[in-house]
């Protein structure tokens, strides 16, 4: 376990993470087991994995929205685990930026609507202002001539972009986006990804992408795979063998080696001139890719 | 403060994209709120309008009336007997009192030789019977010094004596005896037809001159009383008080009894019409928390992706909960308004007048306020389980869905 930037507090730190839920049958099905991950400002962090490798439920545990069975879950050096729902939703509101697969965006709700529904929770001054706001944030995504639009008249690239200027309106200092463009066409995810990257490291917000998209992962600094509830850094041999044999992961041999070799990983150097991130891989997970 | 601003813009903004359904939601409520306003604003009235029409026959509902019982001594005049009877009541601070002096005079007419119920009485008699001249004026304290006496007559003397021009025309009415003297009179004012009232031909003189008519030279042909329009809380003690101070006095005895009954029938009526709205509103808002249930499983998402962005489970049940509110509030003044505009419409309130409404009163405030208070109680009730529902959705199945 290397320690990534002596005497910072990290953005977001997991220390054995789990999460099981119990079945009808009495029996405990683990979602999660033994995450470690320690995540700082500007990092840029894919974890890729088949459906069902439990994926969304660490995103929801990133995002404040589910809450861990065992392990401890530090947000800006704070163990947020028995903070009140209230709270968590108040510390979500500030600093976390959500970018969904299927956008999410309220329907029969103009672009500048949904864009502006976030500062309807923030501060006052953010709340007096989110139209201005809004409009900034749109701009900046290329779409303040469609600002009056609802969602139906605009394509899916463009509603992915409403959905980023969404999650970022309120300056937030972690970005999660679950499987981004995972709903568009390969040249449009590919300039969603790029507008979500360039934004994230404009305001050094820390962005987590989930996707089982390799390519949208080898944009990323580190990458994870998440196989049956444990995370392995994708340097690892498992995790190379995992992702080849991976069925649903829309990738080849080539580009896992890619993944692998592109300086995706642990130690890796910090691509586009952020700080070097730092990986900390479980230790059960490192056993298990060992 | 934006804490609260900020709901109530969202809750806006609902209702503005929601237009249709929520308009469609709320015409129960709208129509519940109009049959409850309507019928307490129209109760109201109608209650006026009874009152009013018994009050014209009966006095207001205080009136305590003095009545001789006997004694006295004849050397008394009517005028030094009402001196000492008025002089009590007066006493008492009782701003409205009159004399009623109840004689019979005839008037040579179309028809033959007809019979009219003469009435002396004071000015205050009209505040009292709330007696109002439909042409021509009331009778004023100078009336009693005019050499032809001054009467008010209803519609049906009015007609029997040949519609005499007002102020101008003198008629001559004669004593019941046929020695009588005649006297010329002049009709100064019309009192508007009411079936209700109009039992004969009655006309209405100055106490202070009714001496001059013909036969009250006659023996025992007056019967005198006096009335005061009293509080309602005073009433009895008044009565009593008079009674007392007037058992023996050199005008002889004299009793004092509340005159009127209070109109219990017709609380019971209104109380029934009001218990018939309040059914019709609980249907309203049964069908509103109904109508709410069905829209936050259908916004069950879109709640999911604000708690996403930060919005807590206080905000989401105030917003929900705003949401109906804003709504019942707009509906039941749109209900409000609507009853309003039909009790206050002419037709309605030609209606109330034909039932013998004098004073035509103002829509009850009592019934705008029991409106909007009924509509924002429904928006906060048929608000209140849907918001604690939306508080229940859990964020992470609400955004999957």
């Amino acid at each position: 376990m290397t320690a990534p930037h002596e005497g910072r507090i990290p953005l977001l730190e997991l220390r054995d993470l789990t999460r099981s839920v119990r079945l009808p049958s009495r029996d405990m099905l683990h979602i999660l087991q033994g995450i470690d991950l320690t995540v700082e400002a500007g990092d840029h962090v894919a974890v890729v994995g088949r459906s069902g490798s439990g994926k969304t439920t660490l995103l929801n545990l990133l995002g404040l929205i589910d809450r861990q069975t065992g392990g401890e879950l530090l947000f800006d050096g704070k163990d947020v685990s028995r903070l009140s729902d209230a709270r968590r939703a108040r510390l979500r509101g500030a600093y976390i930026g959500f970018v969904f697969q299927q956008f999410n965006l309220l329907e029969r709700r103009t672009a500048l609507e949904n864009v502006m529904m976030p500062m309807m929770y923030g501060t006052a001054r953010q709340f007096w202002r989110r139209e201005r706001s809004a409009m900034e944030m749109l701009d900046r995504v290329g779409l303040a001539d469609r600002a009056h639009q609802l969602p139906t008249r605009l394509s899916g690239g463009e509603q992915q972009r409403v959905a980023v200027a969404r999650a970022l309106v309120r300056r937030p200092r972690l970005i999660l986006a679950d499987e981004p463009t995972g709903a568009l066409d390969v040249t449009t995810g590919e300039a969603v990804m790029a507008l979500l990257d360039e934004i994230a490291r404009d305001s050094d917000a820390a962005l987590v992408t989930i996707t089982h998209d390799l390519q949208v992962a080898a944009l990323s600094q580190r990458a994870y795979l998440l196989d049956e509830g444990v995370l392995h850094p994708v340097t690892s041999n498992h995790a190379r063998e995992a992702l080849s044999a991976t069925v649903g992961i829309r990738s080849g041999r080539r580009e896992v080696e890619d993944l692998a070799e592109a300086g995706v990983g642990a130690s890796a150097p910090a691509s586009a001139g952020t700080s070097a991130p730092a990986v900390e891989a479980s230790p059960r997970a490192s056993g298990d890719a060992a | 403060m934006t804490g609260l601003i900020a709901p109530i813009v969202e809750a806006y903004g609902e209702l503005r994209v929601n237009k249709g359904r929520i308009m469609l939601a709320l015409i129960g409520v709208a129509l519940s709120v109009f049959i409850l306003t309507g019928v307490m604003g129209a109760g109201g009235m109608l209650g006026s309008a009874l009152e009013q029409s018994v009050e014209k026959s009966a006095g207001r509902a205080s009136v305590v009336g003095v009545y001789h019982v006997g004694g006295g001594g004849p050397e008394l005049t009517a005028d030094e007997r009402d001196e000492i009877v008025l002089e009590q009541i007066d006493r008492l601070g009782i701003e409205h009192r009159t004399r009623v002096i109840n004689t019979l005079v005839r008037a040579q007419t179309r028809q033959g030789v007809q019979t009219i119920e003469l009435q002396g009485v004071d000015p205050d008699y009209a505040d009292i019977y709330r007696v109002r001249p439909k042409s021509g004026r009331w009778i004023a304290d100078s009336d009693q010094n005019r050499l032809a006496p001054a009467i008010v007559v209803n519609q049906p003397a009015y007609e029997l004596l040949g519609r005499p021009a007002m102020g101008t025309e003198p008629i001559t009415l004669y004593g019941q005896a046929g020695n009588q003297q005649a006297v010329q009179a002049v009709v100064i004012g019309v009192l508007p037809a009411d079936p209700t009232t109009d039992w004969g031909p009655t006309a209405y003189t100055a106490a202070g001159s009714i001496d001059e008519m013909p036969g009250m030279d006659q023996p025992g042909a007056i019967t005198a009383e006096y009335r005061a329009w009293v509080p309602p809380e005073q009433a009895q003690a008044v009565s009593n008080r008079l009674s007392q101070v007037l058992a023996d006095t050199p005008a002889g005895s004299f009793e004092a009894a509340q005159y009127s009954a209070p109109m219990e029938g017709f609380e019971v009526l209104q109380q029934a019409l009001i218990a018939v709205a309040l059914a019709i509103l609980v249907l309203g808002a049964v069908g509103l928390v109904n109508i709410s249930l069905v829209t936050v499983r259908y916004r069950v998402r879109e709640i999911g992706i604000r708690r996403s962005y930060g919005a807590t489970g206080g905000r989401i049940f105030f917003g929900v909960l705003m949401e109906s509110v804003v709504a019942t509030v707009v509906a039941g003044a749109i209900g409000v308004m609507g009853a309003v505009a039909l009790v206050k419409a002419p037709f309605v309130t030609d209606y109330f007048r034909g039932i013998g409404l004098v004073d035509l009163p103002p829509f009850p405030v009592g019934a705008v306020v029991a409106g909007l208070a009924a509509a924002t109680l429904v928006g906060v009730l048929a608000g209140a389980l849907p918001a604690i529902i939306a508080t229940r959705i859990k964020v992470i199945d609400a955004i999957r869905s």
